[in-house]
C-alpha cells in the first residue's frame, strides 16, 4: 500500500506548504484520481510518492518503506512507476525495446528475463509487434502508452501517471485511458492525476485537493452528486454530466452513472 | 485585409526519402475579426502549418502572404505574431510588464510600456496590479494570458496560437477563452487544437486537417449539419453536442445547438413536449 499520514511539504523559501494535512491510502489493483485547478498539489504529491520529494511533515510510506529512509529510495523507485504529462521527455531509447528495456537493464535485470518483461509490457499496452519501431514514428498516445510500458518493465507495484492524457488528441487520450484500466485489472495500484473529471468516472476514488489539503474523498458518484459542491473546489464537470443532471430535473428517468449520447437521447425519446 | 496561405505544401526530410510531407496544398485566408480554429491529431500538420503562415518555415510549394505582403517584406515585419505551446516556460523578465515589453522594444515602438500594459488589460490583467508582479509567481491560467500579451503588444494584426489551453485547469482554459473572444475583435486569431470542442462557440469557422490535408473547412453550424468528414480526420465533437445532434436527427426540434448544459437540457426538454 501507499500510505500517506498527515503529509506536508513545503518547497524552499515558500511561506505556503504546496501539500498540508494529507492522509490517503492507495491499494493495488485500485484506480484513484487524484483531482485539482493548477497549483492544487496534484504533481507535488506525485513527487511525494517515489521520494523525488519527502515530505517536510508527516510521512509517506510505499509498502511500509518510509520514503525518509535512504537506503529505501532505490527499493521505493523499483515499486512505484512514474509517467508523465509529455511523452516526448521520457523516451531514450532509439527503437521502442531499447526504451523499455533501459530501466530493468539499470535495475541489472539478466538480459532473458529483460526479453521477457520487455515483450510483456508492450503487449500489456498493446503495442505487440512495434518492438524495432523508432520512437519518433509513433503517434503521441502510442509514445505515451511506451512511456507506460517503460514503468511496467520495473513491474512496479504502483504507477502515478501525472496528466498522462494532456497532450494527446481524442484517440491516444481513449488508448491511454485504456491501457491504465487494464493495469489496474492487473493488481497495479494506479493514481491518475489531472484535471479533467472526464478522464476518471470510473475511477475507484477521487480525492481533490485545494490549496494544498483534501477537500473531498470519495466515489466519482458522490462528487458528481453535487455541481456546485464541485465547482467550488474548482473541479467543472463535464457538460454531458450537467446535462444529465438536468434532464433528470426536467422529468427524465435516467439511469445514473455515465450516460453516453445515444443513451440520453434513447431515455429523453422513451420518457 | 488577410493572411493568406495558398497551395502551401510543406516537407520535412527533402532529400533523405522517404521525405515526410506535413502540409499538402492547404489553402487558408484569415482575415481580421475572426478566429479561425484549426483542428487535427496529433501529426496532422497542424503545428507546420501554423509555422508556415508565421513565416518560420518557407514553403516547399505555394505561398503565404500577409495583406497583400510577402512574409519576408519589411513592411510585413510584426503583422503576424506566433505563440507556441506552454509560452510561459519563456519568461525572463523581473516584471510582467518588463516581459511583454520585450517584444515592443526590439520591434523599436515608441512606449513600449504603454504597449505592454494594453495588452495586459486586453488580456484580462490589470496592469495596475500585474504589471510588477513577478511573471514566475503567476498562476496557471494567469501566466498563459501574460505570454499572450507578450504576443499582443508587438502589435501584431495577425495572432496564431498552439494549444493555448494545454494544460489549464477550467478556470485558465475560460479565462484565456475569453481573452481570446475579445482578442479576435481587432486581429484576425488562428488557434491550433487537437481538442476544439471548447472553441466551438467562440470559432468562425473551423478548418479540420487529416495527413497534412484539409478534410473539412466551413462554419460551425456547416460542421453540426455534417460533421463526417471531421470525425473521419480522427476528432470528435463533445458529447454535449453529439447529443443535441442525435435528437435532432430523431427528428427532435433543436434549433441552435449549444455548449451550455443548462440551455441544452431545456431545448432538449421543450423538444420532448412538442413530441408528446
Amino acid at each position: 500500500m501507499i500510505v500517506f499520514e498527515q503529509t506536508g511539504f513545503s518547497y524552499p523559501g515558500s511561506v505556503v506548504p504546496a501539500v498540508h494535512d494529507v492522509s490517503v491510502t492507495v491499494e493495488p489493483g485500485v484506480l484513484v484520481a487524484l483531482l485539482g485547478a493548477n497549483g492544487s498539489g496534484k504533481s507535488t504529491l506525485a513527487r511525494l510518492v517515489n521520494a523525488l520529494l519527502v515530505p517536510s511533515t508527516g510521512s509517506v510510506f510505499v509498502d511500509d518503506m518510509d520514503t525518509r529512509d535512504e537506503d529505501a529510495v532505490w527499493s521505493i523507485r523499483s515499486r512505484v512507476g512514474f509517467i508523465q504529462q509529455n511523452p516526448e521527455n521520457q523516451i531514450v531509447g532509439t527503437i521502442a525495446e531499447e526504451d523499455v528495456a533501459f530501466g530493468p537493464e539499470n535495475l541489472g535485470v539478466p538480459p532473458e528475463e529483460i526479453r521477457l518483461r520487455v515483450d510483456e509490457a508492450l503487449d500489456a499496452v498493446g503495442l505487440a509487434g512495434f518492438q524495432r519501431r523508432e520512437p519518433h514514428m509513433l503517434s503521441g498516445g502510442q509514445k505515451q502508452r511506451l512511456a507506460i510500458a517503460g514503468a511496467l518493465a520495473m513491474r512496479p507495484a504502483y504507477l502515478v501517471a501525472d496528466e498522462p492524457t494532456a497532450m494527446l488528441d481524442p484517440v491516444g487520450r481513449a488508448d491511454v485511458l485504456s491501457a491504465l484500466r487494464d493495469l489496474r485489472s492487473r493488481g497495479v495500484g494506479v493514481v491518475h492525476i489531472t484535471h479533467h473529471l472526464a478522464d476518471v468516472l470510473d475511477a475507484d476514488r477521487v480525492i481533490v485537493l485545494s490549496s494544498g489539503g483534501t477537500v473531498f474523498d470519495g466515489t466519482p458518484a458522490e462528487l458528481i452528486e453535487d455541481p456546485g459542491r464541485a465547482l467550488r473546489m474548482g473541479i467543472e464537470l463535464p457538460a454531458e454530466v450537467l446535462l444529465a443532471d438536468e434532464l433528470r430535473r426536467g422529468g427524465v428517468s435516467l439511469p445514473g452513472g455515465r450516460l453516453d449520447p445515444v443513451e440520453l437521447v434513447e431515455a429523453l425519446w422513451r420518457s | 485585409m488577410a493572411l493568406v496561405a495558398q497551395g502551401v505544401s510543406y516537407a520535412y526530410e527533402v532529400g533523405r526519402p522517404p521525405a515526410i510531407e506535413a502540409v499538402r496544398t492547404v489553402d487558408l485566408v484569415l482575415e481580421v475579426g475572426e478566429l479561425v480554429v484549426v483542428a487535427g491529431t496529433t501529426g496532422s500538420g497542424k503545428s507546420t502549418l501554423l509555422r508556415l503562415l508565421a513565416g518560420l518555415l518557407e514553403p516547399s510549394v505555394g505561398s503565404v502572404s500577409v495583406d497583400g505582403m510577402t512574409l519576408g517584406d519589411s513592411q510585413a515585419r510584426g503583422a503576424v505574431a506566433i505563440v507556441f505551446q506552454d509560452p510561459e516556460t519563456q519568461f525572463f523578465a523581473e516584471t510582467l510588464r518588463l516581459d511583454v515589453a520585450f517584444g515592443p522594444r526590439n520591434l523599436g515602438h515608441s512606449d513600449p510600456q504603454g504597449d505592454a500594459d494594453d495588452a495586459l488589460a486586453a488580456v484580462g490583467l490589470d496592469p495596475a496590479v500585474y504589471g510588477s508582479r513577478s511573471p514566475f509567481s503567476l498562476s496557471g491560467g494567469e501566466a498563459r494570458r501574460g505570454a499572450i500579451a507578450g504576443a499582443l503588444a508587438m502589435g501584431a494584426r495577425y495572432l496564431l496560437l498552439d494549444e493555448p489551453t494545454a494544460g489549464l485547469d477550467a478556470t485558465g482554459c475560460s479565462a484565456v477563452r475569453d481573452a481570446l473572444r475579445a482578442e479576435r475583435e481587432r486581429s484576425g486569431v488562428i488557434v491550433v487544437t487537437h481538442d476544439p470542442g471548447e472553441f466551438l462557440d467562440t470559432a468562425h469557422r473551423i478548418v479540420a486537417l487529416d495527413a497534412g490535408r484539409v478534410a473539412f473547412t466551413g462554419s460551425v453550424e456547416d460542421l453540426y449539419v455534417s460533421p463526417e468528414r471531421y470525425e473521419d480526420a480522427g476528432l470528435e465533437l463533445p458529447p454535449i453536442v453529439r447529443t443535441q445532434l442525435l435528437a435532432r436527427a430523431r427528428g427532435m426540434r433543436i434549433e441552435s445547438v449549444t455548449l451550455d448544459p443548462m440551455r441544452a437540457a431545456s431545448a432538449l426538454l421543450a423538444a420532448r413536449e412538442v413530441r408528446l
